[in-house]
């Protein structure tokens, strides 16, 4: 039993590990199955955008927070408009990946992105 | 010649199945089951592909575009589209004269006679029909004329909101004609019946490209498979190569240590997947490189290594500046790109100030009150900075400098007027001329025979020995857009 115990609190480890969430969405007590809609863990993919907007809005809602940014607005810039995906940038189980530093130098508008 | 099957059974009867099983690719048309078709399929998203795309559809051909990349648009996106065009409206209001002897003057100069003649003709000839067809489109273009570096006349147009623009509104019309797209999809191979004949492609559908794999097409094994038939033809619009450091440090090992600034997904696995089926690889060394800040301002400061000492004169274009850059950074075996340094005297001397200050507002380039804050920023000694730019000091007041470089031409630039200005030079792989060689109709030839490839296409950044040594300033645009209407039509004409 204890064994059992042991395997089992080492695999969520494991899991957590692997698979952390982000602080933020850890403070709205997000779960594993609100995003993943999969019945089976085994089978859970990377999501699409429309999973985030389903609690973040529209992409013109995102665009529309940041336009004080100007011809700055990563969710509005003057290459893609609102079309990016957001896991362009944005990745919950790893560290997120700001395209925009590929060339320009952002610290001067822009925060680290979660 | 022999077919592809005829190959692999006629040397797995010499015993070497196993390893050939590997190879034993399904370009085998006859007996596959396609999940999709298509009049034709176009790999990629850019500008190329698009304008290509637009021109077919308009045309009532049933067009599926694919792209590896979530990101649609490619390089172009990236790109401001300045638009070299012969004869546009705009010359013409402007009373402008230019002529076909002029701009092809001008590409022979750049190219160094590297540009295949016919493709500068098809170029110039055909500017104004793509300039005109894409504002047909809705392409919005500026009301005034610019006379870029290199060109004889003003005879380039403005794309207003750059590549972003251009590419959403031409991906409207595309979808508006019942143009359907794909995103996140790599062509894997090209798929050929048993004549040789180009009928479709192998591709993954989901597919993640993943930047921190040293070799995405090698290693990326995510996306679920599937073939995809193209009734009349597959075109290949998959830009260049220059963030596939792997492949092009072998094509010309000066290029290995370039910074990369073109979009992530430019890898050479499409240029593989044609020269497989038997497409030339042409000029496949040569290079253009961007660069920062303008050029012509750098005579007014220093250009020094990591560290710290003048490597060069600072008098010159990009590409002859970023190639002793390359080759000076491999010689002090350093992957550290130099530092350009301006007192307050050379950089008032700039050509565009307010250009220079927004390099300051965006953070490219720093200013500072002293010497020992800009040694520290980036990481020289500041002994050794302080004897390099008195070094250049006395070189000025003997009129005598260590690089030969014309100290008449630098405006009484110096080197000890604080505050400093300085930013790192890197020479940045922006554009690869090299690629396939095609016809002016954009079929794809084949090296055996010079014959094109029936039913394979290739246009724009993808296509090499267009514009030869280094390309002219605002001419993969209409490069780009020529090639594209080209293929669109040869295509037409097989309907």
């Amino acid at each position: 039993m204890q064994k059992l115990l042991m395997i089992l609190i080492l695999s969520i480890f494991a899991l957590g590990n692997e698979f952390a969430i982000k602080p933020h969405h850890v403070d709205v007590k997000l779960k594993c199955t609100d995003c993943h809609k999969e019945a089976n863990e085994k089978d859970y993919k990377a999501l699409d955008s429309n999973s985030c907007l389903s609690c973040h809005g529209s992409k013109e809602k995102l665009a529309k927070r940041l336009d004080f940014l100007k011809g700055k607005n990563p969710h509005n810039s003057i290459h893609d408009n609102a079309n990016l995906n957001c896991y362009t940038c944005h990745n919950e189980h790893k560290p997120s990946f700001n395209m925009c530093n590929t060339c320009h130098n952002t610290k001067t508008w822009m925060k680290e992105i979660k | 010649m022999l077919s592809r099957r005829n190959f692999i059974k006629g040397v797995a009867g010499v015993g070497l199945s196993a390893p050939l099983a590997l190879n034993a690719n399904d370009n085998l048309g006859k007996d596959i089951k396609f999940d999709e078709i298509a009049d034709v399929i176009i790999i990629g998203s850019g500008v190329s592909a698009h304008i290509c795309a637009a021109y077919l559809v308009k045309n009532k051909i049933d067009v599926l575009m694919i792209e590896k990349m979530d990101r649609i648009g490619g390089n172009s996106v990236l790109s401001q589209q300045d638009f070299a065009v012969l004869n546009s409206d705009l010359q013409i209001k402007a009373g402008i004269k230019d002529s076909e002897e002029l701009f092809l003057n001008d590409l022979n100069k750049a190219g160094a006679g590297y540009n295949h003649l016919e493709h500068s003709l098809r170029i110039i000839r055909n500017s104004n029909e793509a300039y005109e067809f894409a504002k047909s489109c809705g392409v919005k273009y500026a009301d005034k004329l610019k006379f870029l570096g290199g060109h004889s006349v003003a005879r380039s147009v403005e794309t207003i909101g750059g590549g972003g623009a251009c590419i959403s509104t031409l991906n409207e019309f595309f979808i508006k004609h019942n143009g359907k797209i794909k995103n996140e999809t790599k062509c894997d191979e090209i798929i050929q019946d048993e004549s040789g004949k180009i009928i479709g492609v192998s591709v993954r559908e989901n597919y993640r490209f993943n930047r921190n794999l040293a070799n995405d097409d090698r290693e990326n094994l995510s996306g679920d498979k599937k073939h995809y038939k193209a009734r009349l033809a597959v075109v290949f619009a998959t830009g260049g190569f220059s963030r596939d450091i792997e492949f092009r440090s072998i094509v010309n090992p000066r290029l290995r240590l370039a910074k990369s600034p073109s979009s992530l997904g430019q890898t050479a696995g499409a240029l593989k997947q044609m020269l497989k089926v038997g497409a030339i690889p042409t000029q496949l060394a040569l290079s253009r490189f961007s660069f920062g800040i303008p050029t012509e301002d750098l005579i007014y400061g220093i250009m020094v290594d990591c560290n710290a000492k003048r490597f060069l004169n600072e008098d010159g274009d990009r590409q002859g500046l970023s190639n002793k850059i390359l080759a000076h950074m491999e010689k002090i075996n350093t992957t550290i790109y130099p530092i350009i340094i301006f007192d307050s005297i050379g950089f008032a001397n700039s050509h565009d100030p307010n250009r220079m200050q927004s390099f300051i507002t965006a953070g490219k380039m720093k200013k500072f009150d002293s010497l020992s804050d800009l040694a520290n920023n980036f990481k020289l000694n500041e002994n050794d900075l302080s004897k390099t730019m008195q070094d250049y000091e006395t070189g000025i007041s003997n009129n005598k400098d260590e690089f030969k470089k014309d100290l008449s031409k630098i405006k009484n630039s110096s080197m000890s007027k604080a505050p400093f200005y300085a930013m790192t030079a890197a020479p940045g792989l922006s554009y690869t001329p090299g690629g396939v060689y095609a016809d002016i109709n954009m079929r794809v030839l084949n090296i055996s025979n010079y014959e094109p490839i029936k039913g394979l296409y290739a246009i724009g950044e993808a296509t090499g020995g267009v514009h030869g040594q280094s390309r002219l300033t605002s001419c993969s645009i209409p490069d780009c857009m020529t090639s594209g209407i080209a293929c669109a039509k040869d295509i037409l004409k097989g309907v």
